[in-house]
């Protein structure tokens, strides 16, 4: 099954791409979207821990399956969320 | 209720001037602004971009949230994208409720929330060149889990 993933701002450079078509197995995950990922950019691997991934606009944890279609993105830190 | 992101300047007191009505008796507003340094480096501006759908249904969910733990339903909040310099205005929220202290906790709940769960990034341009901001890594739970609560 093929994944279409938005990449934003810092994720974004890392890819070179405002979208990048990934191979997963149907009715693959979250987790194997990212370990697609790290082997195809290896930057991402020591800094997964810190991008979320939404599925269809909400962030969806790693046990989160994927289906045909979805809307999928890489949502690297966003800016400011120390806490005050 | 008004949950936007915009490319052109905010005007905090027009976000006032709409959710003011005869019934509230309090009106508070939030500014946040591109400041001149970050992390002791001179800052000359700021790129803010956005997964704008998400971003905007985030804003909505800040939104409700607020409608929940606050009884405020009179909200805006704008968040611009693009090229911003020092001093302009990168997000602008007017909370308004019959009585103070609902609003004052709308406009600072906003505030935060937006920072946690909005889907905005920046980028700061310096003497020594740009980087993406991430201030949340020591906070933040694990970004494999699903989305971080409120606080």
């Amino acid at each position: 099954m093929r994944v279409s993933v938005k990449c934003f701002a810092w994720a974004r450079e890392v890819t070179g791409e405002e979208e990048v078509s990934v191979e997963i197995p149907e009715g693959g995950t979250v987790a194997d979207l990212r370990g697609r990922l790290e082997e195809r950019f290896p930057v991402f691997a020591g800094r997964m821990e810190s991008i979320a991934v939404s599925v269809n606009q909400e962030f969806s944890g790693d046990k989160a399956r994927i289906r045909p279609g979805d809307e999928v993105a890489l949502i690297p830190p966003i800016s400011g969320g120390r806490r005050p | 209720m008004i949950c936007r992101i915009v490319e052109t300047p905010i005007d905090v007191q027009a976000l006032a001037a709409q959710v003011e009505e005869a019934g509230a008796g309090a009106v508070c507003t939030f500014a946040g602004l591109v400041r001149n340094h970050s992390r002791g480096q001179r800052v000359t501006h700021l790129e803010y971009h956005a997964y704008r759908e998400m971003a905007e249904k985030k804003l909505r969910q800040v939104a409700e949230e607020i409608a929940e733990r606050f009884g405020v339903t009179r909200l805006a909040v704008e968040h611009r994208v693009g090229v911003l310099r020092i001093g302009e205005v990168a997000v602008g929220i007017a909370a308004a409720s019959p009585h103070r202290d609902a609003a004052f906790k709308a406009c600072r709940y906003a505030i935060d929330r937006i920072k946690q769960i909005v889907p905005i990034w920046k980028k700061e341009f310096g003497e020594d060149g740009a980087v993406w901001v991430e201030e949340c890594a020591v906070d933040a739970p694990s970004a494999r889990e699903s989305e971080p609560p409120p606080n």
